[in-house]
């Protein structure tokens, strides 16, 4: 989180993150769609030619005021392929919430586990341990007719027993639920982390 | 969407702890409308950060290359990279630092040949400190463990070009897809280099096998290297006696000591232990 003292601001960053092709980038443009043009910025796309994220996604949005304080959300994707863990490792670094977005399509088991082991493997060399990182997941492509089924994606990828909602992000099914819930959680977070006099500690 | 709960008590007093007591006014922004994000820039100069190794690598192909565009070229994509990055962040101390480089390039010509390559060398070792500099410390510590000019090491993208069907075209595409980092693409899925270059899966299946070869034989070019380095240095030892001046003789004997030191320090890596 970054604070910004003079004015007021309090910056949290979500990040979306999960193997490639899972339908994270997918997840943040429906999610942009939905939001009160007031309150979001634009979408940042910075993809290949072949429409695959090279870098991120992004975009800002005002999350709203609590007495004097705005609270603001920066969302990002991260590339899911395996060869650009620089980029994931850059965009993750600092995060507040992590949407952990799973492909359930059967053949994409292996990557899935690969990916939440990375993003684990991740966090740690962050100093963060996924247990106090607030994360939910979704399990996309619900739609599939041989989708692996939520319990057997729950059971190999979600041992700690996070949030998770299944999700058809092509037809924005699912996002807004996850996003409800990373924020909650996230906010939960702040509120338990920032015990009486921490703000002097740090 | 549920609208999440600003009001709690808990929330409002985790607030004032964290900016402490007294605000001032504020002065609240639609994020449609605020400045652009720290966290965005922050994203941005540290992927920034991963492709001075990129730089670095065509900076050293272009002394004694035959074929000096094409380390241009692989410098002009780098730079259209990060221009992308630079512009989705507006910002615009990082374009005009990418503008000089990329003015550099463009007046190079490759037909100035010796007279032309060794300038944009220098420029380009200047710019890159100065950039490490611009990204922050974490790059600047990074650069300081890439830059060395004169093992004619040579980029992965040299190897790719030798495979039949990856022409130009092409190797621009994977280049542009991040794919010129010779471990990262070695340790890749053939299917995702695929995906992401768009090139035919049999060709994603070669370029992964040449970026694995190329990741084996690296320790045999580092010996190779290392050999001629030695030969030259031989040579240099003869001509030392004949240094009568006290100062080049002083200046001679740091060099040969920091030489010896890098010995001891290689020496004392858990590698090699």
């Amino acid at each position: 989180m970054r604070i910004n003292v003079r004015k007021r601001e309090l910056s949290l960053k979500i990040v979306y993150f999960g193997p490639g092709l899972s339908g994270k980038t997918t997840n943040l443009v429906a999610l942009h769609r939905r939001l009160p043009a007031r309150s979001r910025g634009e979408l940042l796309q910075l993809d290949t030619e072949t429409e695959r994220t090279l870098f991120f996604d992004y975009f800002p949005m005002e999350l709203g005021r609590v007495g004097p304080y705005t609270i603001k959300i920066d969302a990002f994707t991260v590339p899911g392929q395996s060869f650009y863990r620089e980029t994931r490792r850059a965009v993750l670094e600092g995060v507040d919430g992590i949407v952990f977005v799973a492909d359930a399509d059967p053949r994409r088991e292996e990557a899935n586990v690969q990916a939440r082991a990375d993003m684990e493997r991740m966090l740690t060399e962050h100093r963060r341990p996924l247990s106090e990182v607030p994360h939910v997941y979704q399990w996309n492509k619900a739609d599939l007719p041989n989708a692996t089924p939520a319990r057997v994606l729950d059971k190999v990828l979600n041992p700690e027993g996070a949030p998770a909602h299944r999700g058809i992000a092509t037809e924005g099914v699912g996002v807004a639920e996850v996003w409800d819930l990373i924020l909650e959680l996230v906010m939960e977070d702040i509120s338990s982390q920032v015990a009486p006099g921490a703000a002097e500690a740090s | 969407m549920a609208p999440v709960d600003l009001q709690s008590q808990q929330l409002h007093g985790a607030l004032d702890r964290l900016f402490g007591a007294n605000p001032p006014p504020p002065a609240p922004t639609p994020a449609s409308e605020g400045p652009v994000s720290e966290e965005l820039l922050a994203v941005t100069h540290r992927i920034a950060g991963q492709f001075l190794s990129v730089i670095a690598s065509a900076a050293r192909g272009l002394l004694g290359e035959a074929r000096p565009e094409r380390a241009v070229d692989q410098l002009n994509q780098a730079v259209a990279s990060l221009r992308r990055l630079a512009t989705a962040a507006e910002d615009d101390a990082h374009r005009d630092l990418l503008d000089e480089l990329d003015q550099a390039l463009a007046a190079f010509d490759a037909r100035d040949g010796l007279v032309g390559l060794p300038r944009l060398r220098d420029t380009l070792r200047d710019w890159l400190a100065r950039y490490a500099g611009f990204l922050g410390p974490r790059a600047g510590a990074s650069l300081d463990r890439l830059v060395s000019w004169d093992d004619g090491e040579h980029p992965l993208l040299e190897a790719l070009h030798t495979i039949p069907g990856i022409g130009p075209k092409r190797l621009r595409r994977l280049y542009a897809a991040g794919l010129h980092d010779p471990q990262r693409v070695a340790g890749a899925d053939p299917e995702e280099v695929a995906w992401v270059s768009g090139i035919p899966s049999a060709l994603a299946e070669q370029v992964v096998a040449v970026a694995k070869q190329h990741v084996a034989s690296a320790p045999q070019r580092v010996i190779t290297t290392l050999g001629r380095q030695l030969d030259a240095f031989s040579s240099l030892t003869r001509e030392l006696n004949r240094i009568e001046d006290p100062v080049l003789r002083g200046q001679a004997v740091a060099a040969l000591r920091q030489m010896a030191d890098l010995v001891r320090q290689w020496e004392h890596t858990d590698d090699v232990a």
